[in-house]
């Protein structure tokens, strides 16, 4: 897995590609823990090139989207793709992703 | 079509990446549809995190093998583990009908591995559990 960050102003987009498996999930948390530490008010998990998201992966997103949005702040999925928004769908977590 | 592959890894982060690898090498190698090698992924991953997190109380190092048999029209993959007994499909499935704030964090992984799964069998012998994933093509 690789990350690749873009910041637009207070916002941070984490663009994640190939497996989200174990090993990425724990990046993922290392990433989004920088990301909130540096104090972006929203960070979007771009997952547009992601091949799969495993459940430690949903894990990360869920645990910090409830934290992000009890202090007024805002972690999505943003873009998907199709194996990633159906394991999404599958676990009932849609309102992880960006509408 | 009768293709095997047969790989023994011990039990670390790295050598499940490994494996990741050598699948997507193998479905290459036999035309394997795209969402066949997600879901078995996906599978193994859930699964080898499971043995890898949960299997063990020592530090040493164990050995995991694969067994993969591809014989249209499906795919078996067994899973043999020396971890404590651990049998995936005694679990109970996780409640999707909850908000999600009031949803429990874990217990997901096993739910997952069912929906991509056709099959799942299980047995636990000689000290060890063998976990069959079916896969139909």
């Amino acid at each position: 897995m690789t990350i690749e960050k873009k910041i637009a102003g207070e916002s941070l987009e984490l663009m994640l590609s190939e497996r989200i498996d174990g090993l990425g999930a724990n990046e993922l948390e290392v990433a989004v823990l920088a990301a909130i530490k540096q104090g972006y008010k929203e960070i979007y998990v771009n997952l547009a090139q992601a091949t799969f998201l495993c459940s430690a992966g949903i894990r990360v997103l869920l645990q910090y989207h409830r934290q992000m949005k009890s202090k007024g702040l805002k972690l999505l999925v943003s873009r998907p793709s199709p194996e990633v928004a159906s394991a999404l769908e599958m676990t009932g977590f849609p309102e992880l992703v960006e509408k | 079509m009768n293709e095997r592959l047969e790989l023994t890894l011990a039990n670390q982060r790295s050598a499940v990446a490994q494996l990741q690898d050598q699948l997507e090498v193998f479905a290459r190698q036999h035309g394997l549809a795209a969402r066949v090698l997600h879901d078995l992924q996906l599978a193994l991953e859930e699964h080898l995190t499971n043995i890898l997190s949960y299997g063990y109380d020592d530090k040493l190092e164990h050995q995991i093998r694969i067994h993969l048999r591809l014989a249209a029209p499906e795919l078996r993959v067994e899973v043999e583990d020396d971890g404590h007994p651990f049998n995936p499909l005694d679990r109970p499935a996780p409640d999707l009908s909850k908000p999600i704030e009031e949803r429990p964090i874990g217990g997901l992984g096993i739910y997952m591995m069912r929906k991509a799964l056709d099959g799942m069998e299980y047995r636990r012998a000689d000290g060890k559990n063998f976990l069959v994933m079916i896969k139909r093509l």
